[in-house]
């Protein structure tokens, strides 16, 4: 298939690219043109198109295209700005997909969506997404608001929509992710130590997505992407600090409903204090703290069975490979 | 009443919170983007949405409209908010051209509506402070006003700075300065009263900034007074200082954090004035630092009071009847300097 991968130029695009190769597809990479060289030589087969999804010639990038798959995101900023660089061109991409008859999508959005307060044991495609965006950061609500509208976009007009929801993304060379615990200085406060981390390695992740693309089974579904969930937080830790990464020296452990109920304390003082519309870091939110550190199960079975994907596993971390 | 906000973006935020703050208000949101106006819609709890402008003015029919799209869109969206009899508050700059300003004008006059342009820091806290003190006659008459607005637009992450989407104003003449000159210009003609000469030079200091210029001085000659105005994107840290000088009080305000220092001369032993002013000024200081961290905290910056202050004076106003807060002499006093400091650019 002609592909069209947007983001391509980001830490998974990077990866989805070559997956995309290797399973047969031709792939139109859209990205940014940078003054560095951060982007490594693109593999044969990726055809890039220089541009940025808010302003690019997207019926020109899409002529010929018979799927796309949307990684393009905006990360930091508030929550406007987030919305702004990632909602608003997902709807003009889609615009210029109804123009272009391309009616194969492929979003790639986040665990970030789901109601982290609701299940009791796993975390799975059937869990509930949240409803009460107030509460989370702006890379939920933005997140959120993709898969609305491209689940709308898809619905109106009929086309074949794909979503993988990725757990934390690392790589050898990104190895530390937010879920581990809270970084002070030199030392990592792992909330929760014995809890499950959902891992994806890039390329594992990168894979699944590639065999998203021309699955029919995948037609309308959803997958959450983790390779595995048996690595613990303090372990993850350990690996870390064993690795110098981020210079990261010390582990510290601390009860995941002792975070909780100074988040709470912490946010209704706030509320008493300044207001409803009061700005505390996210960590003393109840519900982005669940969002990061709850403990749960993340099973991968759906996509396992659907795709027949091969997840990757935490070993090159494990052995040092870096 | 019925109000419309039309482009739901990043200033749009601000507007939506602080209508929020007043009953009896039905709000509604618009813009292109169906998702932005939705979400717009969702995230304030507001009565409608809308990517159809004319349609919602021609079906709703809102007695106020606010624009806060970017600047090119403004001339076309006030006058059909006009001519289908709403009041409109447009954000700045409220048009590109002093001519486009002047249709405008016009056709508000000719509609019988209010035309109004943002100024927020005229009702800003610390301004209203020193307007307060000018009134009741203990700061004497202001010689001098200088503006000086610090803003690296060439930071990483900042909206002038992103290549890959240019923002609005590097399309205007003086680039991005040219979305902060209602400021600078709205704060001299405060203090000093409409200009009657300029001396205006612009400047590029960072060859690597995306900005025609980046740095701007001016020296203003005013009916009564004279102002200095200064953008600078290099001069650090961010801010928005304004000095005004009086025959017996200097008072100097951050309007970025609204905080504000007065300088007197005590009576008696005027070797103390300086000692009494350091340990006035440092509570004054302490105080306006504490409150504007509270802001920060509360969600509701210092930054922004101005705004939410002058759209609750515009409601208040519609209510009982009284005349704008901003009156279409003192838009046009604004847009008239503006011209002249960007008809310099010529000469540069």
């Amino acid at each position: 298939m002609n592909v069209l991968l947007t983001g391509a130029g980001g830490f998974l695009g990077r990866a989805v690219g070559p997956a995309l190769v290797r399973h047969g597809h031709t792939v139109r990479a859209l990205m940014r043109r940078r003054s560095d060289s951060a982007v490594s030589p693109l593999a044969q087969g990726i055809d890039p198109w220089w541009g940025d999804l808010r302003t690019t010639d997207l019926d020109a990038a899409l002529n010929g295209v018979d799927a796309v798959v949307h990684l393009a995101a905006v990360f930091g900023g508030d929550v406007m700005e987030q919305f702004l660089g990632t909602v608003v061109p997902t709807e003009r991409l889609l615009e210029a997909m109804v123009r272009s008859g391309t009616t194969r999508l492929v979003l790639v959005s986040s665990f970030s969506v789901y109601d982290w307060r609701v299940p009791a044991r796993a975390l799975s495609e059937d869990s509930p997404l949240e409803n009460h965006l107030e509460r989370r950061d702006g890379y939920t609500v933005v997140k959120t608001w993709q898969e609305r509208v491209c689940r709308r976009f898809a619905a109106a007009h009929g086309w074949r929509l794909s979503v993988v929801r990725p757990g934390f993304i690392w790589d050898e060379e990104r190895p530390w992710i937010d879920g581990v615990g809270l970084r002070l200085g030199r030392t990592v406060l792992v909330n929760g130590p014995f809890r499950r981390l959902p891992l994806t390695h890039v390329d594992s992740c990168a894979d699944c997505v590639a065999l998203t693309v021309a699955c029919e089974a995948a037609n309308g579904e959803t997958f959450n992407v983790v390779d595995s969930d048996d690595v613990r937080a303090w372990s993850h830790a350990g690996l870390l600090i064993r690795d110098g990464v981020a210079n990261v020296r010390r582990r510290i452990a601390l009860p995941y409903f002792l975070g909780l109920w100074a988040a709470f304390l912490a946010s209704a003082l706030a509320r008493v204090l300044f207001g409803p519309e009061n700005r505390l870091p996210g960590i003393l939110i109840p519900a982005r703290y669940r969002a990061r550190f709850r403990s749960l199960r993340f099973p991968n079975q759906k996509a396992l069975r659907v795709l027949d994907w091969k997840p990757g596993v935490h070993g090159a971390l494990v052995r040092g490979e870096r | 009443m019925r109000v419309a906000v039309v482009g739901a973006g990043r200033i749009a935020e601000q507007h939506f919170r602080a209508l929020a703050g007043i009953p009896g208000l039905e709000v509604a949101a618009c813009d292109r983007s169906a998702a932005t106006a939705e979400f717009a819609a969702e995230r304030f709890r507001l009565a409608r949405h809308a990517t159809d402008f004319a349609a919602l003015l021609a079906e709703w029919r809102p007695d106020v409209v606010h624009v806060t799209t970017p600047v090119g869109a403004h001339v076309p969206l006030a006058l059909q908010s006009l001519a289908a009899g709403a009041h409109v508050l447009v954000e700045k700059p409220i048009a590109p051209s002093y001519t486009e300003w002047i249709e405008l004008r016009d056709a508000a006059a000719a509609a019988g509506r209010w035309l109004l342009e943002d100024h927020p820091y005229q009702f800003s806290r610390p301004a209203q402070r020193v307007l307060g003190l000018i009134e009741s006659g203990r700061f004497g008459e202001v010689v001098h006003v200088d503006a000086t607005l610090c803003l690296d637009i060439a930071a990483p992450g900042s909206v002038f700075a992103d290549a890959h989407y240019p923002h609005p104003s590097h399309a205007m003449p003086g680039g991005p300065i040219s979305d902060f000159l209602s400021h600078l210009a709205a704060v001299a003609c405060l203090f000093v009263g409409a200009h009657r000469s300029t001396r205006t030079l612009w400047r590029k200091r960072n060859s690597s900034s995306h900005a025609t210029f980046d740095e701007l001085r001016s020296l203003v000659e005013a009916e009564r007074g004279t102002a200095s105005l200064v953008f600078s994107a290099s001069g650090q840290p961010d801010g928005f200082v304004v000095r005004v000088f009086g025959t017996r009080m200097t008072a100097t305000m951050n309007l970025f954090e609204g905080s504000l220092s007065v300088q007197r001369g005590w009576p008696g032993n005027s070797a103390l004035s300086p000692l009494l002013n350091g340990l006035v000024g440092g509570w004054d200081g302490a105080a306006d630092a504490a409150r504007s961290l509270r802001a920060k905290l509360a969600g509701r910056p210092e930054s922004y009071h101005g705004l939410r202050a002058l759209i609750v004076r515009v409601y208040a106003a519609l209510r009982t009847g009284e005349s704008p807060p901003i009156t279409p002499d003192q838009i046009d006093a604004v847009q008239r300097l503006i011209d002249d400091l960007t008809a310099e650019l010529k000469e540069t």
